[in-house]
């Protein structure tokens, strides 16, 4: 099942196409990351599947519902984290949990209480004398103590210096292991979400690159170093599935986006013969490099 | 009901000092304006000065403060307010900051409650005080609600409130250099368009209000402010009258008011009474009139000052219309003429709350008259070639023997 469908997802903001043809499926149980440039359209896919935004084009569901329809019922399933969500400052962190709490039927004291200890929040001090790092986690005890079903944060360690950042992150696995939940994070920075996620997402000027767990994405990638004889020619006729082929002196260098060992050495042996290979797994960041390049260099083709 | 109290609860936390605030500058208005009443004529002006500052200024941008505090916790517009990803249902919301608000109309009446019975009011008469002070405050935040609704926090309040001012300036002036400036339309027309004016923006109130809680769509309240805003400045600008439109003139009501001390008429909400005879003359009757109307002085304050600055005022004061056919005109009646102007400046009755019979002291503006087989009318309007009368007293003869 998934929590979160989207076909044809589309939205302009006049002229500028945010988001393309978005067709996503984030299955239930998982952490999935979308990951793109700042202005990849993240933001924008995130706003559209709270409702934040209308969509031009397309539809969302969340939990089941159409996007556009989601109500108190379902808003009491969902927590939602953001850098761009604006919190009442003038309360104090105690302030707005007992503002909250009231709304969710679900909300677990125990578990505030938990939390409130584990990230170490000042519950007496106003949200606006907080640091953002505090005032992140605030935003994310007030979303996490009714036990969503899902819990959607958009760019949350932006702007966090990395202590900060590496302790929010140990908080959300600590969490998780307590809770059955799905997230969804966006993030510019896929070394921050590496950690958290079993799938991820990368989009690209409005467009979905690709979304698949990352054990599968690693396990398809690998960076192949080929050293062939002096005077060797280049492999001919190489495979879509290579990318950035290139050499330099006797060194064959390409990304194999398909790997799989048994065809690698076939094909290995049908190309390549005896010269020495190597095939080195990728880490997520060294992917997430290449397929934007790539993506975009297919853009600029297709556009001229 | 429940978690709709919630979130009324919760703004008047928010707003608790601001709110306090706002009863001291109540209590501060009548204070002064119970000062200067009590000091009189020879009374120091800085009590009217006050009291006009407090009751001109600054109780109405606290009241706009109000409402703009009260919204901006939980904006309508934009796309980063908390509540808009809480089980909050934009109907729940705008129950909640409804019933804040009727809260906050209560509060005026509240405070000045006391100053009323202190001053000798009626059950009647506090209620219809209060009415008129609710149906001040409720205007007051009326005019400012869709600029409220489509700002997603205070500065951009400002902003727009300071957009809607350019552009009613630069109308104003556009207007002014084609040479469409004229001197004011008749009662009648003034009046209809007055009245299109209020029901075309309780419309655009309900209408962006309704829009931007319940789908947020800034842009669609924007197009209907900004067409409701040129709308309004046509229809309110008494400038856009078409030259052929001949003032009409509309049969005043009448009122019986016998010239002897102590008789009353009522009619349409303003009752006229005989306060003092004075004595004889040659000429007729020396009487003191005054009028008591229902209290809008927090809106009309300004109006009420223009007298005492020697500038004849252009509405809302009584002239002597002599049964012999000569119609006095508006600036005939001037204290110099044969015939005086029989008006009454409510000042101080207005601002205390207190109906103009039962006001304190005693003020220059009250003005004796000379009457004598006349009627007496009161002028709403001056259209150069004749008065609009809206209430006429009949029967003005001597009750004592010339």
């Amino acid at each position: 099942m998934n929590i979160i469908e989207t076909r044809q997802l589309s939205r302009r903001y006049g002229r500028t196409e945010a988001l393309h043809s978005l067709d996503l499926d984030v299955p239930a149980g998982t952490i999935f990351a979308l990951i793109g440039a700042n202005g990849a359209g993240k933001t924008t896919a995130i706003k559209v599947l709270m409702n934040l935004l209308a969509p031009t084009g397309g539809d969302a569901r969340v939990l089941g519902v159409d996007s556009r329809r989601l109500g108190p019922a379902e808003r009491r399933q969902i927590g939602y984290v953001s850098e761009n969500q604006k919190l009442p400052d003038w309360m104090t962190v105690r302030q707005l949990l007992d503002y909250c709490r009231p709304f969710y039927p679900t909300w677990d004291r125990e578990l505030e209480a938990r939390l409130l200890a584990q990230f170490e929040l000042p519950a007496d001090r106003a949200i606006r004398h907080l640091s953002r790092g505090m005032a992140m986690k605030t935003a994310l005890l007030s979303s996490l103590a009714y036990r969503p079903r899902l819990l959607v944060l958009d760019e949350p360690f932006s702007g966090l210096d990395p202590l900060v950042r590496d302790e929010f992150i140990r908080g959300m696995l600590e969490v998780s292991q307590q809770l059955e939940w799905t997230i969804f994070i966006s993030s510019h920075d896929i070394n921050e979400v590496e950690q958290l996620a079993d799938w991820i997402g990368v989009i690209d000027a409005g467009r979905l690159t690709f979304a698949e767990p990352i054990g599968q994405l690693q396990g398809r990638f690998r960076r192949v170093e080929v050293t062939l004889d002096a005077g060797a020619p280049p492999p001919a006729n190489p495979p879509a599935s290579w990318l950035e082929l290139g050499r330099e002196g006797n060194l064959t260098r390409f990304i194999e986006s398909r790997y799989e060992p048994a065809a690698f050495e076939r094909s290995r042996q049908e190309r390549f013969g005896d010269a020495a290979v190597a095939a080195h797994p990728m880490t997520l960041r060294e992917i997430f490099v290449v397929l934007t390049r790539a993506n975009r260099a297919q853009a600029r083709k297709d556009a001229a | 009901m429940n978690l709709t109290g919630h979130i009324v609860r919760k703004d008047l936390f928010r707003l608790r000092w601001l709110l306090v605030l706002w009863v001291l500058a109540l209590v501060a208005r009548l204070t002064f304006a119970d000062l200067q009443a009590m000091a009189g004529e020879s009374g120091l002006g800085i009590f009217r000065f006050a009291a006009l500052t407090f009751g001109g200024w600054f109780l109405p941008a606290l009241g706009i403060g109000l409402l703009m505090g009260l919204q901006s916790d939980d904006p309508v517009s934009g796309q980063e307010a908390f509540w808009i990803t809480r089980p909050i249902s934009g109907g729940r919301l705008l129950a909640a900051k409804s019933l804040t608000l009727a809260l906050f109309l209560a509060v005026p009446v509240a405070v000045t409650l006391p100053w009323w019975l202190l001053h000798g009011y009626g059950a009647g008469q506090v209620a219809q005080a209060a009415t008129a002070t609710v149906a001040i405050q409720a205007s007051l935040f009326l005019l400012a609600v869709p600029i409220v609704v489509i700002s997603p926090n205070g500065s951009r309040f400002i902003l727009n409130l300071a957009a809607v001012a350019l552009f009613f300036g630069l109308a104003e002036l556009a207007w002014w250099m084609m040479g469409n400036y004229s001197s004011a339309v008749g009662r009648i027309v003034g009046e209809s368009r007055g009245g299109f004016t209020i029901a075309l923006w309780v419309t655009v109130v309900i209408t962006t209000t309704l829009i931007q809680y319940l789908t947020r769509r800034t842009w669609l309240s924007v197009a209907i402010l900004a067409v409701a805003l040129v709308a309004v400045r046509n229809g309110w600008s008494p400038n856009a009258v078409p030259a052929e439109l001949a003032p009409v003139t509309v049969p005043a009501p009448v009122l019986h008011l016998p010239l002897k001390a102590g008789t009353r008429a009522a009619r349409l909400g303003t009752a006229l009474a005989v306060q003092d005879v004075q004595g004889n003359d040659p000429r007729g009757v020396l009487a003191v009139v005054v009028e008591s109307t229902p209290d809008f002085s927090a809106l009309y304050d300004r109006l009420l000052y223009g007298p005492q600055h020697g500038k004849e005022p252009r509405e809302f004061y009584f002239a002597v219309n002599r049964r012999d056919g000569n119609v006095i005109q508006a600036e005939v009646a001037r204290e110099d003429a044969s015939l005086k102007v029989a008006t009454l400046r409510y000042f101080v009755s207005t601002l205390v709350f207190s109906p103009a019979g039962t006001r304190r002291g005693s003020y220059p503006q009250d003005r004796p008259a000379w009457i004598k087989d006349a009627e007496l009318v009161k002028v709403v309007s001056n259209d150069g070639d004749a008065l609009r009368l809206a209430l006429a007293a009949t029967g003005l003869e001597p009750a004592v023997s010339p």
